[in-house]
């Protein structure tokens, strides 16, 4: 999925997170944990933002039979890569929503029923987005239960980072974090399984302070 | 209602024994096509004979010898790194319904390009067309699928001629459709002339121009070309020589020929269709061994006139096809068409998302009395599942 | 850190515990007795912090080192939410400050009683506390302008404490601290302000020579001034014994005791000292039916060992007394017979009637003992002076109280060693006590300055207003001094942790609530400050480089 949109088929939806099915290309299919926005139905209706929670590639029976083969041509192989498409399944966690201009980090007042486009989300509308209010979107987060919160919010707040940055936008990071550690404090063993992931993300905190300066 | 399970078992039964009937049969007819086809091999002037028989018996269709003997096998030259550009076309449709909410058909073709030994990766071209809706009678029906189908049929000619023309002299161009050569149209009798068919004719002549290497590959032909020439040869009976035989085509015959990889000899194209083209498009054909050893898969690869006359081009067309099934070799189909096909085909949500922006768009313009009819709002209820993505 | 900032907020406590705070602040820029403010709905609350603990969210937060485990930032960020400190705060004191001016209750007309008074109710959750302001010490202090005495500065920022000499008066108070953590300097300084107050006259019994004149530290080797060298017109010098003199100086006057001045009750307080028997008021009081009240002393000591007429074993038999009793008590007495500064009859005016007569008219006195350092020289000398220092008091007191005469002058009779006169067994039997409990009605408060607190009567101690206390290692002393006093066991700590010789902590009745300062320094300064010294000669300016008296 580029800046264009990509439609596919709501597989199943519910007030939390819904799961799509579409068709693209291995280089446009969208990372684990990116931001999206899914425009409910007509102009009126709000968009929903979600992270993409679980990447399932479709058996693809012909990539298969060109697996099988002794030897694949450059061309076949760059073929595969570039513009075969292939069926993927995204499961996205909603996190928040777009009525009227107005961000709210509320779950949507309705899932989506048909998909027409499923848009990834440009810096500045992640860095709008996750500026906004307290971090309470990150409470949906934390309670995913399909994957490791950890790494989800490992992805998250890596490419929240980068949008932040490239909006000139500092200090985010560092307070993303403190949110997380806020809510989590609780429970040891979760909060520092999270933080070793945010640790192990490509996520810098001092490249803030250097900006700053 | 579900199948009548008990009723068909002893249907199966007698199925199966026709069918075994028939294959032996066929192994009968085989053998003794085999030997008449090695003997007509060995006769001087073959050709002018089976053109003899041709004028004694007008408007009858069958293969005519060129140069080649007809008991040819030949394999491919060598092109292994060479750039050869390959292109494919194929087209799917969307027949208008007076069952839907709106009535409308689409066309969507798709051009696959590949630079073999380019070191680049392939290119898609789609282009989508919305057919304007015709009237809602039931021979008009008809014509309306027949119309849609003749249309897509064009695009792709029309499609893969623009794109193969495109390419820059001095590369060769290997340009495939999926299916014989002529329009499907051209194959129904006494067809009044269709404006769609002179973009066809131009589309040749376009590419013949450019030397363009075209081709029509049918998988698992049923053609008997070959065979109705032999009964020509040896049956002296008209009425029993416009009985379409089925027992035995010439892909069984040609299994036992080719080896794999081998093609056989050029034949010509003689039929009361093929007549009727321009001679720029006059259709010969080869059979080609895409299989193995232990199963042989004998495709038929027709091409035009101008394509027919260049020894190399074949050779080059011949050497492609092969590399082309190679990429697949458990199941041989060219590539480039599999992948043509795959960017043609329109998906059901594809269609219903069509759909769903013809209907708003009449929406906004106050359109407000649209529905599907009640015979499919039936159907639609009953149940009817789709698989994920395709159709 | 500006004194504004808040460093926590009160999460719990009670009137009882005290109140529970969690710092927001890094817990070393917090110490134990800092001065506290917390600001709710309108009240303003005082206290002071008793103790520091280290918390954590989850005990594993402190004890598992994941310092390596990631970044530095990001375990700083962990740490900042996780570990806290909190603070237990004693709260001493409230004041009712009123809305807001934006509150809408706010009146400008209305009339409230502003003045600190003790804590009866509690903060709200999370008010927000902070270190006390300059603003803050002065309205809880309150200095007047004449009585209010700079004792020293808050340990934090150093704003200055005041001690009301007015209160400090009207109760007996208590210096107190381990030998070596800067008692006498204390005392000096203490002595000094109330001198210079002029609210009472001062009567030092001055049993090491320190006071008067000064001495040289055993620490620094540097010598500490007199009171009698800088406040010679509000100040006399006495020594004890005719011509004796004070370190090498000539004192004002000498104190010389006629035989009549000595009272049977006298002799029983030297009980212990002098090993007497239990006879021994039967003796005496034989004595004094012999040979009357004034002369018993005297015709006693003119007895004669031996036999015959004149002899004490002849006046026993005359007078039915055990002749042993006798013998033994007038052996035992023979080390007060030979006291040098015990006359038979005074030639001159009574030394006893100058010092009363100097602290009447409001001049203060103090006594040096000399090269007459026992014990017995020290509790017959304090005794029989304070015993006639009390009866002119209750006479004048009672002149003033019933006839309209002249308020008596008070007077603070400075007592060092005090346990020695104060202990359980002599509680009863010496004026001390009495003055300690009773006396302040009739204007006379005792200045007890001790390193044994403990060792002082329970009754004495618990009647004590203001204590100052230096660092203290005894449990029992720390018990002692903080005897009678509400929250003390928050305090208890606190007096153990004081620096000696830099901190002392202020509590009781002088102060409106307990706490630690750092001392002032009994230097030039000190003196500059008191007494408005504007120049200083060249020499005076040597002398007080050499004087200054500087712990560093």
């Amino acid at each position: 999925m580029t800046d264009t949109s990509m439609f596919g088929r709501i597989l199943s939806s519910n007030i939390r997170e819904c799961v799509v099915g579409y068709r693209t290309s291995e280089s446009a299919i969208p990372p684990f944990g990116s931001m999206v926005r899914i425009p409910v139905s007509h102009a009126q209706q709000p968009e929903i933002y979600g992270l993409v929670t679980d990447i399932q590639i479709e058996e693809d029976g012909f990539l298969r039979q060109l697996a099988t083969n002794d030897q694949v041509s450059e061309e076949v192989m760059l073929d595969a890569r570039a513009n075969r498409n292939v069926p993927v399944v995204l499961r996205i966690l909603f996190i928040g929503y777009l009525e009227n201009g107005n961000i709210s980090h509320l779950l949507p007042p309705c899932p989506p029923l048909t998909l027409d486009n499923i848009y990834k989300c440009t810096n500045a509308e992640i860095t709008a987005f996750t500026s906004f209010g307290n971090f309470g979107y990150i409470r949906h987060i934390l309670k995913v239960t399909n994957v490791p919160p950890g790494e989800l919010l490992a992805a998250h707040i890596s490419q929240a980072a980068k949008a932040q940055f490239a909006d000139n936008h500092f200090g985010w990071t560092e307070r993303a974090i403190n949110e997380v550690i806020y809510l989590m404090r609780d429970n040891y063993a979760d909060l520092l399984a999270i933080l070793g992931a945010i640790g192990d993300a490509d996520i810098s905190l001092d490249g803030e302070e250097e900006e700053q300066e | 209602m579900p199948v009548n399970y008990l009723q068909l078992q002893s249907q199966i039964h007698i199925l199966s024994d026709s069918i075994l009937n028939q294959r032996e049969k066929g192994k009968e007819a085989l053998e003794k096509l085999t030997d008449q086809f090695k003997a007509a091999a060995n006769l001087p002037d073959l050709a002018e004979r089976v053109s003899a028989k041709l004028r004694e018996n007008r408007g009858l269709s069958c293969a005519l010898p060129r140069e080649e003997r007809i008991d040819s096998h030949i394999s491919a030259s060598d092109h292994s790194g060479e750039i050869v550009n390959i292109l494919a076309a194929d087209g799917s449709q969307i027949n208008p319904s007076r069952h839907e909410e709106v009535s409308f058909g689409l066309i969507n073709t798709a051009i696959f390009k590949m630079r073999m030994n380019g070191n680049e990766a392939p290119q898609i071209v789609t282009e989508t067309k919305l057919l304007e809706r015709e009237d809602d009678s039931l021979q008009e029906k008809l014509n309306n699928e027949a119309n849609v189908g003749l249309f897509r049929d064009v695009e792709e000619r029309r499609l893969l001629s623009r794109e193969a023309c495109k390419i820059p002299q001095g590369e060769p161009v290997v340009a495939l459709t999926d299916g014989p050569l002529q329009l499907y149209y051209f194959q129904e009798p006494n067809t009044t002339e269709n404006p769609l068919v002179n973009e066809y004719y131009k589309a040749l002549a376009e590419m013949s121009e450019k030397k363009i290497i075209t081709a029509g590959y049918t998988d698992r032909p049923r053609s008997t070309f070959v065979i109705d020439m032999l009964r020509l040869l040896m049956n002296s009976d008209p009425q029993d020589l416009r009985v379409k035989q089925t027992l035995v085509f010439d892909s069984n015959l040609f299994s036992r020929i080719l080896l794999p990889g081998e093609r056989s000899a050029l034949f010509k194209l003689i039929s009361p269709a093929v007549e009727q083209m321009p001679a720029v498009v006059q259709i010969s054909f080869f059979y080609l061994n895409v299989g193995n050893n232990s199963r042989p898969m004998i495709t038929r690869i027709e091409i035009p006139e101008w394509v027919s006359k260049d020894p190399a081009a074949i050779d080059l067309l011949h050497y492609s096809l092969l590399q082309q099934n190679g990429f697949i070799s458990s199941n041989p189909y060219p590539y480039a068409l599999h992948r043509a096909h795959e960017c043609a085909v329109v998906q059901f949500s594809e269609k219903e998302h069509v759909k769903q922006l013809i209907i708003r768009e009449l929406l906004s313009r106050g359109v407000t009395d649209l529905g599907k009819s009640a015979k499919q709002i039936a159907k639609d209820l009953f149940g009817t599942t789709y698989r994920d993505f395709e159709e | 850190m500006t004194p504004a900032e808040n460093i926590g907020f009160v999460i719990g406590g009670s009137l009882k515990e005290g109140l529970f705070v969690r710092l927001t602040v890094p817990a070393e820029r917090i110490q134990e007795g800092a001065f506290v403010v917390i600001e709710s709905n309108g009240l303003k609350f005082y206290g002071l912090v008793v103790n520091l603990s280290l918390k954590s969210y989850d005990p594993r937060y402190s004890q598992d080192l994941i310092a390596g485990r990631m970044s530095d930032k990001i375990t700083t960020l962990l740490h900042n939410q996780t570990l806290f400190t909190e603070m237990e705060v004693l709260p001493v004191l409230m004041q009712n400050t009123g809305p807001e001016l934006e509150d809408p209750n706010y009146d400008p007309n209305a009339v409230m009683d502003k003045s600190p008074m003790p804590v009866k109710t509690l903060p709200i959750h999370q008010a927000p506390v902070r270190l006390a302001t300059e603003f803050d010490i002065s309205e809880v202090f309150k200095p007047k302008e004449k009585n209010g005495f700079v004792i020293g500065t808050t340990r934090e920022q150093g704003h200055p404490v005041h001690i009301d000499m007015d209160k400090f008066i009207q109760r007996s108070s208590g210096i107190f601290g381990a030998t070596g953590t800067g008692k006498s300097y204390l005392t000096r300084m203490i002595l000094a302000g109330l001198i210079q107050s002029k609210q009472a006259a001062v009567l030092v019994f001055d049993m090491h020579n320190e006071y008067a004149y000064g001495d040289i530290s055993p620490d620094t080797d540097i010598k500490a001034p007199g009171l009698c060298e800088k406040m010679k017109k509000r100040v006399k010098s006495c020594a004890l014994g005719a011509s004796a003199k004070i370190a090498g100086n000539q004192p004002d006057f000498d104190l010389v005791l006629e035989y009549s001045d000595i009272l049977p009750s006298d002799i029983e307080m030297l009980t212990r000292e002098l090993n007497l028997r239990e006879t021994t008021p039967a003796t005496l009081s034989a004595l004094v039916q012999s040979f009357g009240i004034n002369k018993w002393f005297e015709s006693f000591k003119n007895l004669t060992m031996g036999e015959g007429e004149g002899s004490v074993v002849d006046w026993a038999r005359n007078n039915n007394v055990n002749e042993a009793a006798a013998l033994s008590l007038y052996s035992k007495l023979e080390r007060v017979f030979r006291l040098n500064y015990l006359v038979p009859k005074l030639t001159g005016p009574s030394s006893i009637v100058k010092i009363i007569d100097y602290l009447k008219n409001g001049y203060s006195v103090i006594l040096s003992f000399g090269e007459y350092e026992t014990d017995l020289d020290y509790l017959l000398v304090t005794n029989i002076l304070t015993r006639k220092i009390r009866e002119e008091w209750e006479r004048m007191t009672n002149e003033y109280r019933n006839q309209g005469g002249v308020k008596p002058t008070p007077l603070v009779i400075a007592l060092e060693e005090a346990h020695k006169l104060l202990n359980r067994e002599m509680a009863g039997q010496t004026t001390f006590s009495t003055i300690a409990r009773e006396m302040r009605k009739y204007f006379v408060t005792l200045l007890i300055i001790d390193q044994r607190p403990s060792q002082i009567y329970d009754e004495v101690m618990s009647q004590l207003g203001t204590r100052i206390s230096g660092w203290l290692g005894d449990d029992e002393d720390i018990a002692a001094v903080l005897s009678g006093l509400s929250g003390r066991d928050s305090l208890r700590g606190m007096l153990a942790r004081l620096q000696p010789k830099e901190e002392v902590l202020l509590l009781g009745y002088g102060v409106p609530m307990p706490i630690p300062i750092r001392s002032r320094r009994y230097d030039a300064q000190f003196w500059q400050e008191m007494l408005n010294e504007d120049e200083l000669s060249a020499t005076d300016k040597q002398k007080f480089r050499e004087m200054i008296f500087d712990d560093f």
